[in-house]
């Protein structure tokens, strides 16, 4: 028997016996229609994961399993079925099982013949299309989603979703853009989702939970189909163009934090249409109308929409189009790539015109802040932020610990090996070379998680370079192949092992995105994101609208703050709006005359105290915002004589009281017509 | 003229789904009013409509899907933007409009372009990094779908439902502590203060709350029973000439497991 070497990878028939062919097409014949196995499965997952979040909620025993179960069942069945064989493959596959290779080389395709029929017979049971490829990758894409939204199916509880939603409803109260986001200053700078969403529920008459799960789920399938295209593009084949998806599919931000309602989620996924676009255009030589369109359109929306992702998609094209002009002998063959990126730079700076620069001194401080923490480890200034650190008795558990740090260690391991591999082709083309060049700065990124300002710059920078990594991971991935080496005979199939990395790949990224209390709805706990938002701080927020009237001026915790400015249309102070500590007003043990100056200068008119904050100290790093007494390293809880000193203040009015929660009227503090 | 009766009369259900799109935008524009779910299939339609007017490539489902669904979301940014910057705002009229001169503008495009050579399907992306693979392009033919893949379907889309359900049940029903709120703001017409209990709680709850002025003495307000989720208001009196000092309210209550509940509220004497 001839052992058969086809040029390829995994899924191969690696012997040429007949019977080993047979029991391969009896284990084939068992075999389920993907698309339907995908269904089947992601329904499983959902299954698993809807019990996972009830037995959560109850504060029962079993959930992170339930849950990971359901991930492992999602991710892995889509897997094994995206690491199966393309349908050509499977044909000359068998061909040459039956006829030998030597003769299947030139063997005439024709139906007539024994062989032929066979192939035709049996080459849909053993492979997958390329429809069916796209179809599992937007599958379990709109599976993740899912797992998103049944945190929490009635209402948005993130908090970045409060701020959006603030945006959304001052656009459709006052008809117009840019009114002041206390919430979050920069959406209402870069209002392109809500400006979607506004455009969709005038239109449509539909609240903002479902129309906003609708346009999100929508962004996920273009994103997720973009990057199966530009991978299919890059790669030359579908098999590892799946692959690839599965793979972006592991950053971190892409279970929970790109599935928010939030700018990033739509932008994101325009960016990658854009670069799609971009590279289609290119390779139609500029002579695609179609391509010019969607690049106009799309890139123009991006740029109202997030400022990163805009950066971000200039810099890459920027870069694609020097590589581009350099390797290819001018611009000739690249001026689609540089029109793309000076089209990219034109819109953001128009941007900048229209809505103000704000964007700019934002975005230095986000970056400096994780910079500077950087080279103050390096000099030895700081120290470095312990990962998965247990915050107020929630912690990591040590399996999810162990596979986040063997998934980033895979990716950087891989790392060279894939960079070499694509390199090492023929003639690597300059997207390739471009696609490099970013992946090399994910080790910079991973070094950012280490400071405690810059971990969220590198969580966010990781759905950017899962791309590169994506795209020449899967390529040198999808032809991985064990080979024998002297006595050593046995050989692992490489089918499973390289689905055991999608799976690691996957968990670990879910893992470093969201600790267990961000991805498990729960019982309430202080300071704890989505598992603060409960019925009585709601209550308040709808209290406030109905009977203060909206746009008030008040001080609360991060919590009330993002109801009260969002359900609540009220306008919380914040140092962060305007570098007022306004913290300090409810956590100091006495009111100070800074307090007091603070009150003043804020034209503060009510106080929010959460008596709860002197439970249990935060689970997120803060109970109010990053500038705040100890803010990130909090140990106890806030004093409960620093909640109720109000009580014993002259001038000061108790006007609500629900039992947790209480509001003072300090007007009569800061010379206003309160006390 | 007649370039464009050919055009329609070559794709008649095109021709339908465009004039479907043309009159909910305008109806939009005209009622001023949210057109309901209808409303969302306009900007998928304009997306298809500059796909038209751009190529006349045929194009495989994955890209298709892409390409609408991309545009539609990015003119919905941008409808948005220019409708919120013009002088009457973001309104069901001024997106009605833009959305049909958007797809007027792509239909007559599409009508008067010059019809483009018929192109073969694209067979697929060329070689990329790798030595050039085969096949993974073009969908095998499995010859209809089975009943066992129908099944399955069904089953993973049941699957899934119960999973989310389960999930929505589980919120739904998830325990959280009651409340009860107490309050009091000034009146709306601005005279006098209003006192206010609601009860946040799962059962009905027997309230009573005692005034205390401190230069008039200590009066007690009846609050009838009050039920889950109802709510109580009264007017609080006028203060008397000269009476400065803050008043003090207490709300008691007894829910219906016997336990009993107590809120606190300091206001100024509205005279």
């Amino acid at each position: 028997m001839t052992a058969v070497r086809t040029p390829g990878t995994l899924g191969r028939l690696r012997a040429g016996a007949p019977a080993r062919a047979a029991r391969s097409e009896r284990v084939i014949a068992l075999r389920v229609p993907a698309v339907p196995a995908a269904v089947l499965s992601g329904g499983l997952g959902l299954l698993l994961i809807g019990l996972a979040d009830l037995v959560s909620r109850r504060a029962g025993p079993f959930a992170l399993p339930l849950f990971w179960a359901g991930v492992v069942v999602m991710v892995g069945v889509a897997g094994w079925l995206l690491l199966a064989p393309a349908p050509s493959r499977v044909r000359r596959q068998v061909r040459t099982v039956l006829v030998g290779p030597r003769s299947a080389a030139w063997l005439p395709r024709t139906r007539s013949t024994e062989t032929a029929s066979v192939v035709g017979a049996d080459r849909s049971r053993t492979a997958l299309s390329r429809a069916e490829r796209v179809a599992v990758v937007v599958l379990v894409a709109i599976g993740l989603y899912a797992v998103k939204v049944m945190t929490s199916p009635t209402a948005f509880v993130l908090p970045d979703e409060f701020s959006h939603l603030r945006t959304l409803e001052d656009i459709l109260r006052s008809g117009h853009l840019f009114s002041e986001n206390p919430l979050l200053p920069i959406s209402s700078i870069y209002p392109g989702l809500e400006a979607a969403m506004a455009t969709l529920t005038v239109g449509s008459g539909i609240a903002a939970f479902p129309l906003g799960v609708i346009l999100i789920a929508a962004a996920r399938i273009v994103g997720v189909l973009a990057v199966f295209v530009i991978a299919e593009g890059v790669v030359g084949s579908a098999r590892a163009a799946g692959v690839a998806s599965l793979i972006y599919m592991a950053n971190p931000s892409f279970l929970m934090f790109d599935s928010a309602f939030s700018y990033e989620s739509l932008a994101l996924p325009l960016a990658l249409v854009a670069l799609w676009a971009t590279f289609a255009w290119q390779r139609r030589r500029g002579r695609s109308l179609l391509h010019v369109a969607v690049l106009v359109i799309v890139i123009a929306a991006l740029a109202a929409t997030h400022h990163v992702t805009t950066l971000a998609l200039a810099g890459f094209l920027a870069v694609w189009a020097i590589v581009a002009t350099i390797r290819d002998g001018g611009l000739r063959a690249s001026w689609p790539v540089a029109a793309a990126a000076a089209w990219t730079v034109l819109c953001g700076v128009a941007w900048l015109v229209v809505a103000g620069t704000a964007a700019i001194s934002y975005l230095s401080f986000v970056f400096g802040v994780g910079f500077g923490q950087v080279l103050a480890i390096l000099a030895g200034t700081n120290e470095a932020k312990r990962l998965f650190a247990p915050s107020a008795g929630f912690s990591t558990p040590l399996p999810e610990e162990a596979v986040a740090y063997l998934a980033t260690g895979l990716v950087v391991l891989a790392g060279p090996f894939a960079l070499l591999h694509a390199l090492r082709s023929h003639r690597p083309s300059s997207f390739v070379v471009a696609l490099a060049l970013a992946a090399l700065l994910y080790p910079a990124a991973l070094a950012l998680r280490f400071t405690a300002g810059g971990s969220e710059v590198s969580q966010r920078a990781t759905e950017f370079l899962f791309l590169p990594i994506g795209i020449l991971g899967a390529d040198w991935l999808a032809g991985f192949r064990f080979r024998r080496h002297g006595w050593w005979r046995w050989r692992p199939t490489a089918r499973p092992v390289v689905l055991a990395v999608l799976v690691i790949l996957v968990a670990g990224g879910i893992v470093v995105g969201s600790s267990p209390a961000g991805r498990l709805p729960g019982p309430y706990h202080v300071a704890a994101e989505m598992r603060s938002i409960e019925p009585e701080g709601r209550a308040l927020a709808s209290w406030a609208l109905e009977l203060l009237g909206p746009d008030q001026r008040l001080i609360a915790d991060r919590t009330n703050a993002k109801l009260l400015g969002s359900a609540g249309l009220e306008d919380p102070v914040m140092a962060a709006n305007s570098h007022l500590g306004t913290a300090w007003v409810v956590m100091d043990t006495k009111l100070s005359e800074a307090d007091l100056a603070t009150l003043r200068d804020g034209h503060i008119d009510y106080v929010v105290v959460d008596l709860r904050l002197a439970q249990a100290p935060p689970v997120y790093p803060y109970y109010f915002e990053q500038s705040e007494p100890d803010g990130g390293s909090h140990t106890t809880p806030v004093p409960l004589v620093s909640l109720q000193k109000f009580d014993s203040l002259p001038g000061v009015l108790r006007i609500y009281d629900s039992g947790n929660i209480i509001v003072y009227d300090v007007r009569g503090l800061t010379g206003g017509s309160g006390g | 003229m007649a370039r464009a009766r050919r055009g329609l009369a070559r794709a008649p259900l095109a021709a339908l789904v465009a004039v479907a799109g043309l009159v909910i935008a305008l109806a939009q524009t005209i009622l001023g009013e949210s057109v309901g779910p209808a409303g969302l299939l306009v900007l998928p339609i304009i997306a298809i409509a500059i796909v038209r007017a751009t190529t006349a490539r045929s194009m495989a489902w994955p890209e298709a899907t892409l390409v609408v669904i991309a545009l539609s979301l990015a003119i919905a940014v941008l409808v948005g933007f220019v409708a919120a910057l013009a002088p009457r705002g973001l309104s069901a009229t001024t997106t009605g409009a833009l959305e049909f001169v958007l797809l007027a503008a792509a239909l007559a495009v599409r009508l008067w372009r010059p019809p483009a050579p018929v192109t073969p399907r694209p067979q697929g992306p060329p070689p990329g990094i790798s030595a050039p693979r085969t096949g993974g392009i073009s969908a095998p033919r499995t010859g209809g779908i089975s009943a066992r893949a129908v099944g399955l379907t069904l089953a993973g889309i049941l699957l899934g439902g119960a999973g989310f359900g389960v999930a929505a049940y589980g919120a739904q029903t998830q325990a959280y502590a009651g409340y009860v709120q107490f309050f009091a703001v000034p009146a709306s017409s601005g005279s006098g203060d209003v006192v206010g209990v609601s009860n946040g709680l799962a059962d009905s709850i027997q309230c009573r709350v005692s005034l205390v002025r401190p230069q008039a003495g200590t009066s007690e307000l009846r609050v009838p029973d009050l039920p889950a989720g109802g709510t109580w208001t009264n007017a609080l009196p006028h203060a008397n000439a000269g009476e400065t000092v803050l008043w003090k309210l207490t709300l008691s209550c007894t829910a219906a497991d016997g336990s009993s509940i107590t809120r606190s509220l300091t206001i100024a004497p509205a005279a």
